[in-house]
Parts: C-alpha cells; sequence; structure tokens
C-alpha cells in the first residue's frame, strides 16, 4: 500500500516539477522571443543620464496621459547600420533661447542640472535640427527635463525637407489632444519627462532633412525646455 | 532770474517726461501677468465697494481701506459700473500711480546730494526689478511706500521749518499710511525716532547754517502735536469707519494689531511665511533656484553700502573732532535711521513676504545714488570720474536686462524671487477653457453653471476669473446632484469623493494648476467636450 502511495506522490511531483520545468522554458523563449531582434535589425542602445531623485509625483489627468511608468523600456530595434546623426549638427528656433545655447541640445549633455537646460519663452515654439542632408530617420530621442515632474504640451516632431515646413512635413509625434497648436489633433500620448528621455521609435523610417519639435509650456510653467534631442537614421 | 526759472520749468518738465516714461514701462503688457489670489481678494472686495457701496474693514486680512477707495476714481473714468466689467489694468493701475508718486520724493535728494546722486537714484527706482515688479501688483505696498516715505521727508522738512502746516500734513500722511497697511507701525515710529536722534544731534553737535535748523520748544511743540492729531484722526475716521457706515472698523483698527502680532510670530496657518531673517538680503543679493537667471540687485546694494558708510563716516569723524555737521549728514542720518530701522525689525520677524522689501528698498536706492555721487567725487581727473559713471551704466544696463526678464519673460515663474505663491498661468488657460466651454452652452441657449469645490477654501483666484460667470458655486463639500453640471473645478484633495458621485463615464478629466504644485482638475461633460472639439476641427 506504502509502495502505491509512495509512487503516486512521486509520479505527482515529477508531474508538477515537469510543469515548473516547462514553463520555466516558455517564458525563457518568450524572452528570447523578445529580445531577438527582427532580421536585419539591433536594438537601439542609448546612454541616460543620471536619474533625479526627487520632485513631487503628479496625479496627472488628460484625455491621452500616459501614466508614469517605473520599468525599463523594453528594446527597440533599428535597422543595421542605423547610427545617431544629430551629434553637433545645426539647430535653430522659432524665437532666441531665454536660458543656454541651442548647439546644446545637439552636445551629447543630457544632466538635468539647469546649466545644461536650454530654455524657450512661452507659447507655442520650435526648435528645428538641420542633419545637413536626407537620411532616413528611425528613432528620435527627446530629453526636454528631467529635474522634477513635468508634462509637456502640444509635443509635435515634424520631419520634412523643406527647412520652412511649408508642407507641413510628416508628422512622427502629436500629443495636442485639443489642437491648440493648430496643427491638428494629435492621438500620442501626454508624459512625465524622466532621465530615459521620450523614444519616438519610426519603425518604417521617415525620409527628411529637418527635424522640427514643437511644444507648448508645461504644467509647471509656460516655458518651454531641451536638455537632449537625439536622432538616429542611415543614409 | 528769469533764466534760472526758466531753466528750472525745463527741469521740471524733464523730469515730469521721464516719469511718465518709467509709467509707459510700467503699464506696458500689465494685464500679462495672472492675478495673484490677494490682487485677486483685494479686486473682488473693489468689486463689492464699487457696486453696492459697501466696505468693512477686517482686522484679520487684507489690510488698510485706502487701496480699495482709492480704486474708485479708476472705475469713475472708465465709466464703469460693475465688477464683471473690470479688468486687470484698472486695478493695477492704481498702484502704478503711486509708484510714480515716488520719483518726486527723490527731489530732495538733488538738493542736498547733487544731480548724481538724484539721477541714479531716479534711474534705479525705474529699473529696480523689486519695484518694476510690484508697482504692477494690486497690493497696498506701493501705496504704503509712498505715504511712509513722504512722512519720513515731511519730519526732516519738520526739522528744518517746524510749521504748522508741516505738522498738520504730517498727520494726514501718517494717517493715510495707516489706512493703507498696518506695517505703517514700523515705518511711521521709525520716522519719528530718526527725527528724534538728529534733533537730539543737532542739539550737541554744531550744524552748518545752523540757524536753518529750527530750536523747538515746548511751546511750540505741543500745539503741532494738536495739529498733526487734526491731520490724522478724521483721515483715519473717513476710512476705518468706512466713512461712517461701519463704526466697528474704528475697534477693529485697534484689533487688526493683535492679530498682526500673532501671524508676525509666525503662529498658525501664517507659519508658511516663515523664513530667516536673511531672506529679504538673500532675494536682493542672489537668487538662483531653479532655471533662471541669477537675480540680484547688487547694482543697488552695493553703491547703497558705500553711500551709508560715506554719510556714517562723516558724521564720526565730525564727532570725533566735534567738527561742525553739514545738513546733508543730518539728513543722510535721518534716512538711514528711518528705513535701516524697518530694515532690520522686518528681517527679525519670522513672517515675510517679498513685497515688504519695497520699503527699506526706497531707502537702499535713497543712498545708491548718494554712494555713486560720493565715488565719483574720489578720483581727481574728470576723465575718471566719466569711467566711472560709464561703468556704472553699464551695470544698470544688466539691472535693466534683469528687470526685463523678471516683468516679461519670468514675470509667473518661480525662478523670479518675487514670484510669490502665485497664480500660475495654467490657471488662466484653465479660465480660459471654461469661457470657450461657456460659449458653446450659451450658443446653444444653456445657461453655463460652473462649480468649484476645494475642502480647504483654497479659491482665490478663481473667482475674480470667473466673474463673468454667473451661475457658479464654491463648495467644500460635493453638493448633491453635481451630475448635472458639466463644468467642475476639483481639489485633488476632494477628488475621490467628486469620484465617487459622478458618473464618471460622462466626464473628461484635465489637469491644471492653481499654483506650482497645487493642483486642480477640470471636469467637463463628454457631450460638451466633443462640441467644443468640433468647433476645433
Amino acid at each position: 500500500m506504502n509502495t502505491y502511495r509512495n509512487l503516486l506522490v512521486s509520479v505527482t511531483l515529477l508531474f508538477f516539477s515537469l510543469g515548473l520545468i516547462c514553463n520555466i522554458s516558455l517564458a525563457q523563449n518568450e524572452n528570447e522571443k523578445c529580445t531577438t531582434p527582427p532580421s536585419g535589425k539591433v536594438e537601439l542602445k542609448l546612454e541616460l543620464p543620471e536619474p533625479f531623485f526627487g520632485g513631487t509625483p503628479i496625479d496627472y489627468y488628460s484625455p491621452n496621459f500616459e501614466p508614469e511608468d517605473y520599468k525599463d523600456r523594453p528594446p527597440y530595434y533599428v535597422p543595421e547600420g542605423t547610427v545617431l546623426i544629430s551629434r553637433d549638427k545645426p539647430v535653430t528656433s522659432s524665437v532666441t533661447p531665454t536660458r543656454g545655447q541651442l548647439k546644446q541640445i545637439v552636445d551629447g549633455i543630457k544632466d538635468y542640472g539647469k546649466k545644461h537646460v536650454v530654455e524657450l519663452p512661452e507659447g507655442l515654439q520650435w526648435i528645428q535640427i538641420d542633419l545637413e542632408k536626407e537620411y532616413n530617420i528611425y528613432a528620435i530621442v527627446v530629453w526636454h527635463f528631467h529635474e522634477g515632474k513635468r508634462v509637456y504640451h502640444d509635443f509635435i516632431v515634424t520631419v520634412g525637407n523643406d527647412p520652412d515646413f511649408k508642407d507641413g512635413g510628416k508628422q512622427v509625434y502629436n500629443n495636442d489632444y485639443d489642437n491648440s497648436a493648430g496643427m491638428g489633433v494629435g492621438k500620442d500620448k501626454e508624459y512625465v519627462e524622466n532621465h530615459k528621455g521620450r523614444l519616438i521609435g519610426i519603425d518604417d523610417g521617415v525620409k527628411g532633412r529637418y527635424v522640427r519639435l514643437y511644444s507648448n509650456g508645461n504644467n509647471a510653467n509656460d516655458m518651454n525646455h531641451y536638455i537632449e534631442v537625439e536622432i538616429y537614421g542611415k543614409e | 532770474m528769469f533764466l534760472e526759472n526758466l531753466k528750472k520749468f525745463f527741469l521740471w518738465i524733464i523730469v515730469f517726461l521721464l516719469i511718465l516714461g518709467v509709467g509707459a514701462l510700467r503699464v506696458y503688457k500689465i494685464s500679462q501677468r495672472p492675478m495673484h489670489c490677494d490682487e485677486a481678494n483685494q479686486a473682488y472686495k473693489t468689486g463689492v465697494l464699487l457696486e453696492r457701496g459697501l466696505y468693512k474693514y477686517d482686522p484679520y486680512e487684507h489690510h488698510g481701506p485706502f487701496l480699495y477707495y482709492a480704486t474708485l476714481p479708476v472705475f469713475w473714468l472708465y465709466g464703469i459700473k460693475t465688477f464683471p466689467e473690470t479688468t486687470e489694468i484698472m486695478y493695477r493701475i492704481v498702484p502704478v500711480f503711486f509708484s510714480l508718486l515716488l520719483f518726486l520724493l527723490l527731489l530732495p535728494l538733488r538738493n542736498y546730494f547733487g544731480t548724481v546722486a538724484f539721477c541714479f537714484s531716479f534711474l534705479f527706482l525705474s529699473f529696480s526689478n523689486a519695484f518694476f515688479f510690484y508697482s504692477r501688483y494690486y497690493i497696498h505696498e506701493m501705496a504704503f511706500v509712498f505715504f511712509s516715505a513722504l512722512f519720513t521727508i515731511l519730519v526732516w522738512n519738520y526739522l528744518l521749518h517746524p510749521s504748522h502746516i508741516t505738522a498738520l500734513i504730517g498727520g494726514i500722511v501718517a494717517s493715510l499710511a495707516f489706512a493703507t497697511k498696518e506695517t505703517s507701525i514700523i515705518t511711521i515710529p521709525s520716522a519719528l525716532l530718526a527725527g528724534l536722534c538728529v534733533y537730539t544731534i543737532r542739539i550737541k553737535l554744531r550744524v552748518e547754517n545752523g540757524n536753518n535748523l529750527a530750536c523747538l520748544s515746548l511751546r511750540r511743540f505741543i500745539p503741532h502735536i494738536i495739529l498733526f492729531m487734526i491731520g490724522f484722526i478724521p483721515v483715519w475716521l473717513f476710512f476705518y469707519s468706512s466713512f461712517f457706515t461701519n463704526w466697528a472698523g474704528l475697534i477693529d483698527f485697534f484689533r487688526a494689531y493683535i492679530a498682526y502680532i500673532v501671524r508676525a510670530s509666525g503662529k498658525g496657518s501664517s507659519g508658511i511665511h516663515d523664513k530667516p531673517w536673511w531672506y529679504y538680503l538673500q532675494i536682493i543679493t542672489y537668487f538662483n533656484k531653479t532655471v533662471g537667471p541669477i537675480w540680484t540687485e547688487l547694482h543697488i546694494l552695493i553703491p547703497s553700502a558705500v553711500g551709508v558708510i560715506a554719510v556714517l563716516s562723516k558724521i564720526f569723524k565730525s564727532t570725533l573732532k566735534k567738527a561742525t555737521l553739514s545738513k546733508e549728514s543730518l539728513l543722510g542720518l535721518h534716512l538711514f535711521i528711518s528705513y535701516l530701522l524697518p530694515f532690520a525689525l522686518l528681517s527679525l520677524i519670522p513672517y515675510k513676504t517679498p513685497w515688504n522689501i519695497l520699503y527699506p528698498m526706497f531707502g537702499i536706492i535713497l543712498f545708491s545714488g548718494i554712494g555713486i555721487s560720493k565715488i565719483i567725487e574720489i578720483p581727481k581727473k574728470i576723465s575718471l570720474r566719466m569711467a566711472i559713471l560709464l561703468l556704472f551704466l553699464l551695470s544698470t544696463l544688466h539691472l535693466v536686462n534683469l528687470t526685463y526678464q523678471g516683468n516679461f519673460i519670468y514675470y509667473a515663474d518661480v525662478s523670479n524671487p518675487y514670484v510669490y505663491a502665485h497664480t500660475s498661468t495654467s490657471l488662466v488657460k484653465m479660465m480660459n477653457r471654461i469661457y470657450e466651454l461657456s460659449d458653446i452652452l450659451k450658443s446653444e441657449k444653456e445657461e453655463p453653471i460652473v462649480l468649484v469645490i476645494d475642502p480647504s477654501h483654497d479659491y482665490w483666484p478663481i473667482p475674480w476669473y470667473l466673474r463673468k460667470i454667473s451661475k457658479k458655486g464654491f463648495y467644500s463639500e460635493v453638493p448633491e446632484e453635481i451630475d448635472e453640471v458639466k463644468i467642475l473645478v476639483v481639489s485633488p484633495k476632494i477628488q475621490d469623493k467628486v469620484n465617487e458621485k459622478l458618473s464618471l463615464e460622462k466626464y473628461m478629466i484635465f489637469t491644471y494648476s492653481i499654483r506650482p504644485s497645487e493642483l486642480r482638475y477640470l471636469y467637463v461633460e463628454k457631450s460638451l467636450w466633443g462640441k467644443f472639439m468640433e468647433s476645433r476641427r
């Protein structure tokens, strides 16, 4: 009798053990599936600045708000040969900055310290990066401000070949939910800024020489800020 | 003689035009900055006075009656009869007016310390960030500084010529200062004490042209005290009794000082305004908290320190040598005590708000002119003097730039030391959105109703901004039938309770802030939002 009972216990244990092993194996496979880049693509590696530890969390609501996520950003894949194409490229803006210099936006320094922040006055303002030739752009990463919790409004990113964007360019991001910028209602999310920056992925790429980024103040004040913008692409 | 008069006349014209020019700068974009909760509250009280002729002095809040009554002539000029018709400029023009009157008080400086002292004090008074900022701010401060500073000059004038008229006008001016702000309890006695010190020194030391400094006898002094009271009491009676409509105001005038002593000690809710003794020094020397310029008024403070040292050292030397004192030195001493005492007292009192710096700052500006006039006297060569003058003018350009930024760029930004517990521009956007939504309701013949819900009664300045909406309510609890209201402004403190009562699926929620880090949620009924978005496509 005991033998049968021991056998039954052993079989049950074996069954559950196998199940556990299978689950782990499946999860690993799943992970591998996630971390394995699609063919011809590589993971976009970003250098992130030190996070700022402080700032009061904000209970923010808006029709298209993305709640703050403290997890690591999932990997983003770009075609092989995609490189940073914006470093030290010419930057212009709708208006003279009130703090800092435009060249700081593409200098690679992403620290939250106030001396690294470029500030544009209130209202809808833009900065524009001239890549100096046409590229296929696959990712744009933006750090507006990360010394505290902030949400920037009417954040719109357009790419085009006309420096004046007379044709409007191609919008790759627009979180203007009420069309206050007058460039159409955007479906993208408003979000809380952090040290990870905002990665705007363009899976199929978009061709263009100029990248223009709009914003219209933030939840703390009406000013517009940029610490760094990185554009990734290939010829 | 004719030529002399003509020269004086043209000088007056130039000064007058310059003051007008400063006035034009101060009026430029005067409505741009959101209304501070104090401004809004005072505007509302003035609105009640305008519409219903009612004013009741509150011994606990809102300071003296003068500002409210002083605003009425502006409405008469504009032909305004109701509160909703009023706009920011109609209120803020009042402090601008008093800030311009302050320039006239610089004129005695020219007589004693010369044109250079006068010109630089004029320049600094025009472009001090503190003065520029608060001259466009509907609070009592600018009128209070004017009356207090005028009283200081009247005390000096009385020391020179102790006449009946000076005593009478002194009484009126002191009373007006008290009718403006309770802090007069510091500035008026300081000026009197300064006068007493100067008078005592004048007795002990010889003074140049001493005949011009009158000697006071008790027989002469008592009628002057009576005349002072004849000037003081009626003005006090008019204002604190609300022109004979609120006799309790006369008792409240005295009760206020109990409340203000408690407040000054930092007890109760006023504890949030407690700051270290060096707070005022900090905001005028070095202030750089967040993204923004390094704020400083050292351009004024440094020459001012030189001015003080020059005046005091001269008195000290004369005392040691038992030499003759100049009237210029005595006036310097009088001004020094008149402004230093309030500065020290205000710094020692834990309760501090940045606009309290204005009265001491006016003294600092007076001494900055004196300081520069003394500095340029040091070198003998004219070319060197001109170089020093140029250096000061160049440093003033930096001050002008900071003042420009403080008033036209960072006018509501916490990086600016004078932006204190200020309304966010975000609130103005929320209010504009409410009016846009109201217009849609009105176009459908529906009367807009707006409810503001905040358990801590922290509504201001929302009532000011909603003055044109007739159906509105301010609640500390969630009202019944809230579901029928299409526009709600909700404090995070009561949001959970509101969400429990509301059919949330019917509303869109948007985030704004009343002040930095103080959020307010705008609830808009979805169908109304849909119509609004239709209108914007």
